[in-house]
C-alpha cells in the first residue's frame, strides 16, 4: 500500500469517527429506519435497531445508552401489511417508555424533538418494535401467547405464594392450638381412677415428653388402662385392644401426653390417642383431669366431644389400629382430608376419611 | 260493685304476674342439619357458589351514636367481623352439604359465579341470630329475596368448648339457608343448571374480551341472561380466556383462604365471647323479668289495699280490725316488693354493664383481625383487577390479529 493510500485511509477513518461523534449530539438519521423495522444489524451491534452505519458508529453511547426513534416517522416500504398500526402504537409506548427512562438516568442533551436518548430499555423496546413489525401475524400471536403465559405464570407464582402463606399461617395456628390444649390439659392433669376403671389423662409428662402411665382404678386391669406417650413417636400409635391401649402424644413443641378415655363399659376399654397431635384428644381429658371424675355427656355434646379424640380407632374393638401418618409434610389435598376427618362426629364417616387420608399419602408417598 | 271491682284487681294482677314471669326456654334446639347429596351431581350441573361478606347491619342513623348502639345491643366492629364469619359458617355448610361446587366466600365485586349468596345481619347477640339472606343466580333469577332467617341459640353448643368447636349455636339457621337454597336449585330443570354454569362463563369472558364474545348472550325483558349461541369448541379466544378464569377462580380460593384462615382464629374468642354475651343477656332478662314482677306485684299489693272495699259490718271490730291489719301489711309489702323490684333493674343495668364491657374488649382483639384481613383481600382483588386490564389488552390485540 502506497502512502498515499495510507493517508487517505486514515482520513476517512477519522472523517468516520469524527461524523460518529456527531451522531451524539444530531437527530439520529435512523429513527426513520428503526420505526420501520428494518433492524437486521441490531443483532450484530446489540444496541440499537439502526441498520445504518451511523446508528453502528454511536458505539460510545453503546454501554445502555440508546437511541429512541421518532414516533412519528412514517413506516418503511418495506414494512408487512397491517403492522404499522400495531408497530406504531408499540413505538409509542416504547417512546414514551424511553422518554421516562432518559427523564429518569439523565439523558443525553438534545434528546428533544425527534428522539430521546435512553437508556438499554428503549433500546430493547425499539428493538422489539422493530422485530415485531417484521414478525408475520403467527409470529405475533405467539408473542402475545408468549406475553400471555409469562404474565399468566407470574400471577401464578404471586397466588401460589399467597395460599403458601395462608396455608403456613393456618398450620401455625393449629400447632399453637394444639400445643396450648396440651398444655392445658397437662397443667389439670392428675385424674383420678374412674369406676369404670377406664384411663385418665396424665399431665405430669407434659413439658418434658415424658412418658406416664396412669392405670384405671389404681393399676392395669382388664377393664382398661391407658398408657400415654409423650412425643416419642411423630404419629399416632394403634390403639385399641381390650385389655389396654396405647396413645401416642403429639409431636407438638409441648410434647404433651394425653391419655383421654370415654369407654364407660367394662371390659372393653379405648382410649384417645393423640394421632395427630394430641389437639382433639386433650379435651377429654382435661375435663378429667380438672374434675377428677368421669365426664358425663350432655345433651349439647357431640360425639367428638365424648373421648374418642381425633382417632380413626378408638373403638376399642381389639382390630388393629391404622398408623396415621404425621401431617407435617401435607399437602393441600391431604390437609382438606385431615381436617375433614379431624372434624367429622360420625364414627363410621371419620373412620372413612382417616383410612381415605392414609391411603392418599401412601400413594403420595410411593410417587 | 265491690265484686266487680276485685274481680278486675284479680284479673289485672294475674296479667301482671303472667307478664313477669315469661319464662325463657333455654334448652337445647332440635338440630336442623343441611340436607346431603345423597347421589352424584353430574359436574355440569354442580353449581359454583359465592358467599359475599354480609352486611353489618349497623343502622346508619344510629351508627354513631354509641348509646343507642349499645341500646341495642350492637358493636360495629364485632358486626364487621361477623359480617366476614357469618358467611364462612354458610360457606361449610353449603360445602358440606355436597350439594354445590366450589363455595366461596368473597368480596362483593366477584360478580361471576354461578350462584351468588348476599346477607344481611338484623341481629347477632350470644342468645339470638336473624339475617336476611339473598340469592341469586347468573341468569339474574332470583331464588331467595331478602328471606328473613332468625334463631335463638342452641345452648347445647354453650356447654362445653368442645360442643362450642364442634357446632355453631346457630348452625340451624345456616343449615335452613341451605336447605331453602337446595329446593329453589330442586326447582330448576337440568337444562336451566346447565344454562347457568354457560352463562357464568360466556359473562366472565365478555367481560375480558367484549369485542370478541360479544353476541353470545342475551337479556329479556325481565332482565334474565339467556344464551345465544355458543363459542366454538376450538375457539382460540375462548381457550385463553378460560385460563384466565382458571387464575379468577384461584383468586377467589385466596380471599376465601383469607377469610377462611381469618374466621378460624376469631372462632375461639368469639365463641367464648358469645358464650359470655348470651350468659349476660340471660342473666339480663331474668333480672328484668324479676324486677317486673316485683313492681308490678308490689304496685298490685297497694292498689288492693287501697281499694278493695270494707267488706266488714259496722259493729264488726275484729273483722275491722282484721281487714285494717291486712291492708296495712299489703301496703309495706307493696312497698317492699316495688322497692325490691328497683334493686333488680338496677342489677340488670349490671348485666348490661357487663356485656356491654365484654363486647368492648372483644371489639378491641377483633377489630385489628378486620383490618387486617380486608386489607389483604383489598390488596389481592385489587392486584388481581389490574391483571386483568393487562389481560384484556392481550386478549383484544389476539382478537386484533385474528
Amino acid at each position: 500500500m502506497g502512502k498515499r493510500a495510507r493517508i487517505g485511509l486514515f482520513a476517512g477513518a477519522m472523517a468516520v469517527a469524527v461524523t460518529g461523534r456527531g451522531c451524539v449530539t444530531t437527530p439520529p438519521p435512523v429513527a426513520e429506519s428503526v420505526v420501520a423495522g428494518t433492524s437486521t444489524p441490531v443483532a450484530e451491534s446489540g444496541v440499537t435497531g439502526s441498520s445504518t452505519p451511523g446508528a453502528r458508529s454511536s458505539s460510545p453511547l453503546a454501554a445502555g445508552d440508546a437511541t429512541a426513534p421518532d414516533v412519528s416517522a412514517p413506516p418503511s416500504p418495506n414494512t408487512p401489511p397491517g403492522a404499522p398500526q400495531n408497530s406504531t402504537a408499540t413505538a409509542t409506548r416504547a417512546a414514551d417508555d424511553a422518554a421516562g427512562v432518559a427523564g429518569a438516568v439523565g439523558a443525553t442533551p438534545g434528546a428533544s424533538a425527534n428522539g430521546a436518548s435512553a437508556d438499554g430499555r428503549a433500546t430493547s423496546a425499539s428493538a422489539t418494535t422493530g422485530s415485531a413489525a417484521s414478525q408475520t401475524p403467527d409470529e405475533r400471536r405467539a408473542a402475545l401467547d408468549k406475553q400471555l403465559d409469562d404474565s399468566l405464570g407470574a400471577f401464578d407464582a404471586r397466588l401460589h405464594k399467597e395460599q403458601q402463606k395462608i396455608a403456613e399461617e393456618r398450620d401455625a395456628r393449629q400447632a399453637t392450638v394444639s400445643a396450648a390444649t396440651a398444655a392445658a390439659m397437662a397443667d389439670g392433669g392428675t385424674g383420678s381412677p374412674t369406676a369404670a376403671g377406664a384411663s385418665t389423662a396424665a399431665g405430669a409428662a407434659a413439658a418434658s415428653g415424658a412418658a406416664a402411665t396412669v392405670g384405671g382404678s389404681g393399676a392395669p386391669t382388664a377393664a382398661g388402662a391407658a398408657t400415654t406417650a409423650g412425643a416419642a413417636t411423630a404419629a399416632g400409635a394403634p390403639a385399641g385392644g381390650s385389655g389396654s391401649s396405647t396413645a401416642a402424644g403429639s409431636p407438638t413443641a409441648a410434647g404433651a401426653a394425653t391419655a383421654g378415655t370415654s369407654s364407660a363399659g367394662g371390659g372393653g376399654s379405648s382410649s384417645g390417642t393423640g394421632a395427630d397431635g394430641s389437639s382433639a384428644t386433650a379435651a377429654a381429658g382435661a375435663h378429667r383431669g380438672k374434675r377428677g371424675e368421669t365426664r358425663n355427656s350432655h345433651a349439647g355434646d357431640l360425639k367428638s366431644d365424648k373421648g374418642t379424640g381425633g382417632t380413626p380407632n378408638a373403638s376399642g374393638n381389639g382390630a388393629p389400629a391404622t398408623i396415621i401418618p404425621d401431617g407435617n409434610d401435607d399437602d393441600i389435598v391431604a390437609r382438606r382430608l385431615r381436617k375433614a376427618a379431624e372434624l367429622e362426629t360420625d364414627p363410621e364417616l371419620k373412620d372413612r376419611l382417616w383410612k381415605e387420608y392414609v391411603e392418599y399419602k401412601k400413594n403420595t408417598q410411593v410417587r | 260493685m265491690g265484686t266487680a271491682i276485685q274481680a278486675r284487681v284479680c284479673w289485672a294482677t294475674l296479667a301482671m304476674l303472667m307478664a313477669g314471669c315469661v319464662v325463657h326456654d333455654t334448652r337445647p334446639l332440635p338440630k336442623i342439619n343441611a340436607t346431603q347429596a345423597s347421589s352424584e351431581i353430574p359436574a355440569e350441573e354442580l353449581l359454583d357458589v359465592a358467599v359475599h361478606v354480609f352486611d353489618p347491619g349497623v343502622p346508619s342513623e344510629i351508627a354513631k351514636n354509641e348509646q343507642a348502639l349499645n341500646k341495642k345491643r350492637i358493636y360495629p366492629d364485632i358486626r364487621a367481623a361477623e359480617s366476614r364469619y357469618v358467611a364462612i359458617m354458610l360457606r361449610g355448610t353449603l360445602e358440606n352439604s355436597g350439594q354445590w361446587g366450589a363455595v366461596r366466600v368473597c368480596p362483593e365485586n366477584v360478580q361471576f359465579v354461578d350462584v351468588s349468596v348476599s346477607g344481611k345481619i338484623i341481629e347477632s347477640t350470644g342468645a339470638k341470630l336473624a339475617l336476611t339472606v339473598t340469592v341469586k343466580d347468573s341468569s339474574g333469577r332470583v331464588w331467595l329475596n331478602n328471606k328473613q332467617y332468625a334463631s335463638a341459640a342452641d345452648t347445647g353448643s354453650y356447654k362445653t368448648d368442645a360442643a362450642l368447636r364442634a357446632r355453631d349455636p346457630f348452625q340451624n339457621v345456616y343449615s335452613e339457608v341451605a336447605n331453602d337454597m337446595l329446593t329453589a336449585r330442586e326447582a330448576l330443570t337440568a337444562q336451566n343448571r346447565r344454562d347457568i354454569r354457560r352463562v357464568t362463563q360466556l359473562e366472565f369472558a365478555k367481560d375480558l374480551a367484549p369485542q370478541a364474545m360479544d353476541g353470545y348472550l342475551s337479556t329479556d325483558r325481565k332482565g334474565l341472561v339467556s344464551v345465544t349461541r355458543l363459542p366454538a369448541t376450538d375457539d382460540p379466544i375462548s381457550a385463553r380466556i378460560d385460563r384466565i378464569r382458571e387464575r379468577d377462580s384461584g383468586v377467589v380460593d385466596t380471599v376465601n383462604g383469607y377469610y377462611a384462615n381469618f374466621a378460624d382464629e376469631m372462632s375461639v374468642s368469639y365463641g367464648q365471647w358469645r358464650r359470655a354475651s348470651f350468659e349476660e343477656i340471660e342473666k339480663e332478662q331474668r333480672t328484668l323479668n324479676q324486677a317486673r314482677t316485683r313492681t308490678y306485684l308490689g304496685a298490685a299489693a297497694i292498689a288492693a289495699s287501697v281499694f278493695v272495699p270494707q267488706q266488714c259490718g259496722l259493729y264488726d271490730y275484729n273483722c275491722r280490725r282484721l281487714s285494717t291489719g291486712v291492708r296495712t301489711a299489703a301496703a309495706i309489702g307493696g312497698a317492699a316488693s316495688i322497692l325490691s323490684g328497683l334493686k333488680k333493674y338496677s342489677d340488670s343495668k349490671t348485666h348490661a354493664q357487663a356485656l356491654k364491657e365484654l363486647s368492648e374488649s372483644f371489639q378491641n382483639e377483633v377489630a385489628p383481625q378486620v383490618v387486617d384481613v380486608e386489607g389483604r383481600a383489598l390488596k389481592l382483588t385489587g392486584t388481581a383487577e389490574e391483571q386483568y386490564r393487562e389481560w384484556r389488552e392481550l386478549l383484544h390485540q389476539m382478537y386484533l390479529e385474528n
